[in-house]
């Protein structure tokens, strides 16, 4: 696995869950809801994954619901991409930033493809977790390669056709 | 026309450059065949039964002359010297060689076009009415806001990876012209009772194995809210559309599994909970400013002085003859819309030749303000000729064979490219066309039938729209050998409808003389004013299905009957 923040390649303090001992501690969404107050009393700091296929088919509001009270106590939700093709991810992680305002760690996982670095990071994301560190170096690579954003998404763009208004045509990007 | 800046042209360099970065890992084994696909579909780029085919974004219809002439150019330079208009108002190229594409997709940028979103799982290209801003029934020109769509919605990062494809089409007029009621989303421009701008919003239509008519998920949304609550229609459509079977992925499946009600609260609740932030709501300002790109041509204020029309078609039958069924009427005095049919007897429907490009687009610049549109239902047009221009203009698109007489009849057919270009296909819609054409060569025939849409699909997925032609042609494979499914009925406008099935399938050669049993039944039925779709609403299916299949409706009988 190799992980990136902030556009660099960082070591991953997280463990899997099995090998989790006393510290930190990341679990499926079956056992949280489980072990819910279980898990809320340990020491340590606790995340939770969800897959994209088993978790995320709900309408928007629903799993954030059930999340809700909870967020603030989680450093870490984790959206596993089932396939990189497999987009609820992307809809799942605005939810939570902006409607639900979560502010821990919201990181991708799973199939994923270099490509899908800047759309992941502009949907809120700001940790992803390539599958291979060749792929993750891939992704750097590339990152600016199309930096232009037309369009607000959990990013603060502005609409384009607003910002043109505002700058001189050279500078706006 | 929406004019390109340097945000839109960089954005199109740096995804020529992309795709080349993607086309050259795929060529080096770091993108898997899987992985690429689904990358160059963003592109519009298909792999093909015989070669690529690239398909190329023409944004609700509307192309400068500069734009055209780049069509042409691309058409001569990396195809075989034509291109094919489609029913969703793009042109699609056959014969791309996939080394090239990079280079074709930089030449298009140099002319602000490019193959963005017109095929994979995203937003489309928006469509809209093909007369806007020149039809006399629109409450608003449609194109404003498919620009502001269109912006909104190129290279979205959240909705990049949608269930399935999705369509939009907008109309500013009652009458429907745009189909909205069969694509994904659909909007009518209206105004409520206050005279506040707005639009009714259908969902969930579409054609394809299961062809639905949208339903109203909102009666009237108010006119800055259009980007948020196609945003939360489409975070529904996300999270909740299925993934595990590509023919229950689009979003019509959703709605009808959750039904109108519940899909539409769903959406509600979605919107309702991000319009605080008002990040997407549209000021008035960024309307007026989107507006003002669209504002009408300068036309002249002596146009409908002049008198060489009228004398010109007092005088010249062919003339008169054109002008009656090749062009509408303008909301401006004066001036006339010309439809360019690409439907000329022994080509296959929509195609244009680089030199006919080429033709049209100086005509436009020489008669129409270098403005060249395209229709849903695969021609050219020309939106703004004035009337002393007509003749002229008819005489140059003669000799060029873009004038036949035949917009809006049984020959005017909407047609998919079938199994001699489509991997899906599996029969040859364009066979039937040629047959058709072949057997019904008497304009006078043609015009006495009336409107008529007939629309043909080679297969299944109704590329040809055969679910919504007054006569629909479907395509099927049984036992190695092609058939074809004749339906009765349908309709694309306000008055949506799917059409019926006539019976059973018919061999290849039987097609042409069931249409020709069809049309007899009409012709016999008919009562004074009706049109073919009246007739058939009024009397029904069974005079239709007697005639051709006879009282015993089994194939048998049936090529029995239309061989007699």
């Amino acid at each position: 696995m190799a992980l990136i923040r902030h556009r660099a390649l960082q070591h991953d303090e997280w463990q899997p869950e099995a090998q989790a001992a006393g510290g930190d501690l990341r679990v499926p969404l079956a056992r949280w809801r489980e072990e819910r107050e279980a898990l809320l009393r340990r020491p340590g700091r606790l995340g939770l994954v969800l897959d994209s296929r088993e978790d995320l088919a709900t309408p928007p509001h629903q799993l954030a619901e059930e999340l809700a009270a909870d967020l603030p106590r989680l450093a870490l939700i984790e959206l596993r991409f089932a396939a990189f093709n497999d987009g609820r991810p992307f809809s799942q992680a605005r939810v939570l930033r902006e409607r639900f305002g979560f502010r821990g760690e919201l990181r991708a996982s799973g199939e994923l493809l270099a490509d899908q670095l800047r759309e992941l990071e502009r949907c809120g994301f700001d940790a992803i977790d390539y599958a291979s560190a060749d792929d993750a170096r891939q992704a750097l690579v590339m990152a600016g390669d199309v930096d232009v954003a037309l369009q607000p998404a959990g990013d603060d763009t502005e609409l384009v056709f607003r910002r043109r208004r505002r700058a001189p045509l050279s500078l706006v990007r | 026309m929406y004019p390109y800046d340097d945000t839109d042209r960089q954005l199109l360099r740096q995804r020529v450059a992309q795709f080349r970065g993607q086309l050259e890992r795929y060529q080096g084994g770091a993108l898997s065949d899987d992985q690429f696909r689904q990358l160059r579909l963003r592109n519009g780029l298909y792999l093909e039964r015989q070669a690529h085919m690239l398909r190329v974004a023409i944004p609700y219809g509307l192309l400068s002359s500069a734009q055209l002439h780049k069509l042409a150019y691309v058409a001569r330079a990396y195809d075989r010297g034509y291109g094919h208009f489609t029913t969703r108002q793009n042109i699609q190229y056959n014969w791309p060689e996939l080394d090239d594409v990079p280079d074709l997709l930089a030449d298009l940028a140099e002319v602000d076009m490019h193959a963005i979103q017109t095929s994979g799982n995203v937003v489309r290209n928006v469509t809209a009415d093909h007369l806007a801003g020149v039809a006399a029934d629109e409450v608003a020109d449609p194109r404003p806001y498919c620009e502001i769509l269109r912006q909104w919605s190129t290279l979205h990062p959240e909705f990049n990876w949608l269930p399935r494809k999705f369509k939009i089409a907008v109309t500013g007029a009652a009458h429907d012209r745009a189909a909205i009621r069969l694509h994904d989303i659909g909007l009518q421009v209206v105004r409520d009772e206050t005279g506040e701008t707005g639009f009714r919003v259908f969902v969930g239509g579409g054609q394809g194995r299961t062809p639905v008519i949208g339903k109203v998920v909102r009666e009237f949304l108010p006119e800055p809210h259009l980007l948020s609550y196609v945003e939360a229609i489409l975070r529904v459509y996300n999270l909740l559309g299925r993934r595990d079977n590509i023919h229950k992925a689009r979003i019509k499946i959703l709605v009808n599994s959750l039904g109108i009600e519940r899909f539409g609260e769903l959406v509600e609740a979605e919107w309702q909970a991000n319009l605080a932030r008002g990040a997407l709501e549209l000021t008035r300002d960024d309307l007026e400013r989107m507006r003002a790109y669209f504002a009408p041509p300068p036309y002249a204020a002596q146009a409908a002085l002049d008198t060489s029309f009228a004398t010109e078609r007092a005088r010249n039958p062919m003339f008169a003859r054109w002008v009656e069924r090749n062009t509408a009427a303008h909301k401006v005095p004066g001036y006339r819309v010309v439809y360019v049919p690409l439907k000329a007897p022994g080509v296959a429907p929509g195609d244009a030749t680089a030199e006919q490009m080429d033709r049209v687009a100086a005509l436009a610049a020489r008669y129409s303000f270098e403005r060249v549109r395209t229709t849903h239902d695969q021609n050219l047009l020309l939106s703004d000729v004035a009337q002393g221009d007509l003749c002229a203009l008819w005489r140059a698109l003669e000799a060029a064979h873009l004038a036949t007489p035949n917009l809006g009849t049984l020959n005017d057919m909407i047609c998919c490219p079938g199994l001699e270009f489509c991997t899906l296909a599996n029969a040859s819609s364009l066979k039937i066309a040629a047959a058709v054409n072949e057997r019904f060569d008497d304009l006078d025939y043609l015009y006495d039938l009336g409107p008529l849409q007939l629309k043909i699909s080679g297969c299944m997925n109704a590329c040809g729209h055969h679910h919504v032609g007054h006569i629909g042609i479907l395509g099927v494979e049984k036992g190695g050998a092609e058939w074809y499914q004749v339906t009765l009925g349908g309709d694309a406008t306000e008055h949506a409808a799917l059409g019926e099935r006539l019976g059973p399938a018919l061999p290849q050669d039987k097609v042409a003389d069931a249409i020709g049993a069809i049309l007899d039944s009409y012709v016999a039925e008919r009562q004074p004013g009706e049109r073919f779709l009246d007739t058939y609403r009024r009397i029904g299916i069974q005079p239709f299905r007697e005639q051709v299949y006879g009282a015993d409706p089994t194939p048998r009988a049936a090529a029995r009957r239309v061989a007699a």
